[in-house]
């Protein structure tokens, strides 16, 4: 695993080159990316950090969407926005998220899963644009920390009750009444609201509206696969209890998820509605996770590697839209065709991978969770049903109005598209649709 | 990686004329008459020797970065031609055609031979395909009713 930090750590001595930074950073992922033929359960292993399948492939997603970060947030060094200081955060987050997925201890993964908080709110709060980026950030932090020091809590009990943190190590729990119960619930909350889940998902739109693009990007690229993968973790030591409770989750899930599909059709602000559908995506993949069937366990991983890389390209195109107009807004941005025809196919690509068609991995994800929920209760499809139909007409909803029409008339001059730009998207779009191909690569 | 960054970069820098041509070839096509009768089609030959430094400038007084610096054409074109080769050409090309040829990925194609060979020894010696006691019913602990107490049984 060193092998990967510390190329990483040696590439913050370079955060004054942003070129340097920028091809690094793809090098390392085509070394990573290098590293899968790999037959035995746990590899790579030292230092208690060692990757097994689920934790490749969120490393893997980490270092591409950090790469992808680099080349879209040119913004940054264009005005010489602290460009040295922007890279050093990028790197800072890039390794927490190394070491939260890599690390085979329940504490070491819990550090590293709060300490990727910071960069995130230096982030959010030193590049944001505007000022409600404060309470943005303050409704994050605090949302994440109040319901994660639970965690700590039942994670130090754990230690003292089996005797050790380390995650393959862990054995179920035997149930003992109540208190069993109360540890359940306060070691899954925390994943339940990093997912995040529909009751305690306020933070969301707030940061991700607020956040620049890099915030954006790696927020909905990879932090929110951080309550997956740490539920996917957390879930083996709570399996009888998780049985009980999986009903809530998927319940709240589901019909969380039509609300909120229904909230997003009456979104205006471009950034808010594709956060609004990331919330969508992401309980999905709850329900995938508590249900704990293969296939569920196999969906959840193709989706969050979908739609980390589906949303996070949105949200390029979002921000492109953004740097041009200085506005967010749906009512402002509209006709884009006229102006930029090229981005007008990322555009369709990106949203109809959004609203799982094929071939993209969402397609495989969803339709591998659909199956999972159907064969837990047959109840579920008519939560699914509209879900599933929302997600499309919203997605086509943004899609249509920002392309399609009239261009809005105050609209002066817009620059066409750069190959960077191009690139970015590109490279988010080519994995999607091409990696259901051999979709073995992300599965569990 | 960074020695190698700074000889592109240097050797872009130096041979600047990479970038634009050595020799332009500046043809007039308007054939209109002017005050004569005969018609004069000038054909100039311009050298772009190393001397003319201010011409250089004016080709790249209409440059369109490519995105990845907005100040330096040079830097430009190479961060454009180092960001693509490695992004696309090994990331994309080199790491998809190593993932799309990996052998037997995850002992997929090991475990099914090996299931059609167990099925085919199963079905010579007239075994069912799977044995009903796979798990022996001694070695089965099931817990009692006042271990299990008012839990529920899910299935």
């Amino acid at each position: 695993m060193l092998k990967f930090m510390i190329p990483l750590v040696v590439l913050i001595k370079y955060s004054k080159e942003w070129k340097i930074v920028q091809v690094g950073m793809f090098f390392v992922s085509f070394i990573l990316s290098l590293h899968c033929y790999h037959n035995f359960y746990l590899f790579s292993v030292g230092f208690n950090l060692g990757m097994d399948y689920i934790s490749y492939i969120m490393i893997m997603l980490s270092f591409w969407v950090v790469s992808l970060i680099l080349i879209s947030s040119q913004k940054v060094k264009k005005l010489d926005n602290f460009n040295s200081m922007f890279i050093m955060v990028n790197i800072m987050l890039l390794v927490f998220l190394v070491l939260t997925f890599s690390s085979m201890d329940y504490l070491m993964f819990y550090i590293s899963f709060e300490a990727s908080l910071i960069p995130t709110l230096i982030l959010i709060l030193g590049w944001g644009y505007q000022p409600e980026r404060i309470q943005a950030g303050i409704y994050m932090l605090f949302y994440t920390l109040a319901f994660s020091l639970p965690l700590l809590v039942s994670l130090l009990v754990y230690y003292s009750v089996s005797g050790s943190l380390i995650i393959n190590l862990s054995s179920s729990l035997s149930g003992m009444g109540y208190v069993s119960k109360l540890w359940y619930i306060s070691t899954v909350l925390a994943f339940m609201v990093k997912l995040p889940m529909f009751m305690f998902h306020l933070w969301l739109p707030k940061a991700h509206v607020e956040a620049p693009i890099a915030g954006s990007m790696i927020l909905a690229g990879v932090l929110l696969k951080l309550g997956g993968y740490g539920l996917i973790r957390v879930l083996i030591m709570f399996q009888e209890n998780n049985k009980e409770f999986c009903w809530l989750w998927v319940s709240v899930s589901i019909m969380g998820g039509v609300y909120i599909s229904l909230v997003c059709m009456r979104q205006v602000d471009m950034k808010s509605l594709i956060a609004y559908s990331s919330v969508v995506h992401m309980s999905l993949v709850l329900c995938g996770i508590v249900i704990f069937s293969w296939w569920g366990l196999a969906g959840c991983m193709i989706l969050m590697v979908g739609h980390g890389l589906c949303s996070s390209g949105l949200f390029c195109l979002a921000n492109m839209v953004y740097e041009r107009t200085g506005s967010r807004s749906l009512m402002v941005n509209k006709g884009l065709l006229t102006f930029m025809p090229s981005m007008g196919l990322w555009w369709f690509l990106l949203s109809v991978s959004n609203m799982a068609s094929p071939p993209s991995l969402n397609l495989m994800g969803e339709i591998m969770l659909i199956l999972t929920m159907l064969s837990w209760s047959k109840l579920t499809i008519f939560g699914i049903s509209l879900l599933s139909f929302f997600s499309a007409s919203y997605t086509l909803y943004m899609y249509s109005l920002s392309q399609h029409g009239v261009f809005y008339n105050s609209l002066y001059s817009c620059c066409s598209g750069k190959v960077n730009e191009y690139l970015s998207l590109f490279l988010h779009w080519l994995p999607l649709n091409i990696m259901i191909l051999n979709s073995t690569l992300v599965m569990i | 990686m960074a020695a190698l960054t700074r000889l592109g970069a240097l050797s872009l820098r130096l041979n600047q004329r990479l970038l634009q041509p050595s020799v332009v070839r500046a043809a007039g096509i308007s054939t209109s008459k002017k005050n004569k009768d005969t018609v004069t089609v000038t054909d100039v030959i311009t050298d772009h020797g190393k001397s003319k430094t201010e011409s250089s400038e004016a080709a790249s007084k209409n440059w369109i970065s490519w995105g990845f610096d907005h100040y330096s054409q040079v830097e430009d074109n190479s961060t454009m031609h180092m960001t693509f080769f490695v992004a696309v050409t090994l990331c994309l090309v080199t790491t998809g055609f190593v993932w799309s040829y990996l052998p037997d990925f995850r002992m997929r194609d090991w475990a099914q031979r090996e299931a059609f060979l167990e099925l085919r020894r199963r079905e010579a010696l007239g075994l069912p395909a799977i044995d009903p006691d796979l798990v022996p019913l001694d070695k089965i602990e099931l817990p009692d009713d006042e271990e299990l107490g008012s839990r529920e049984i899910i299935i």
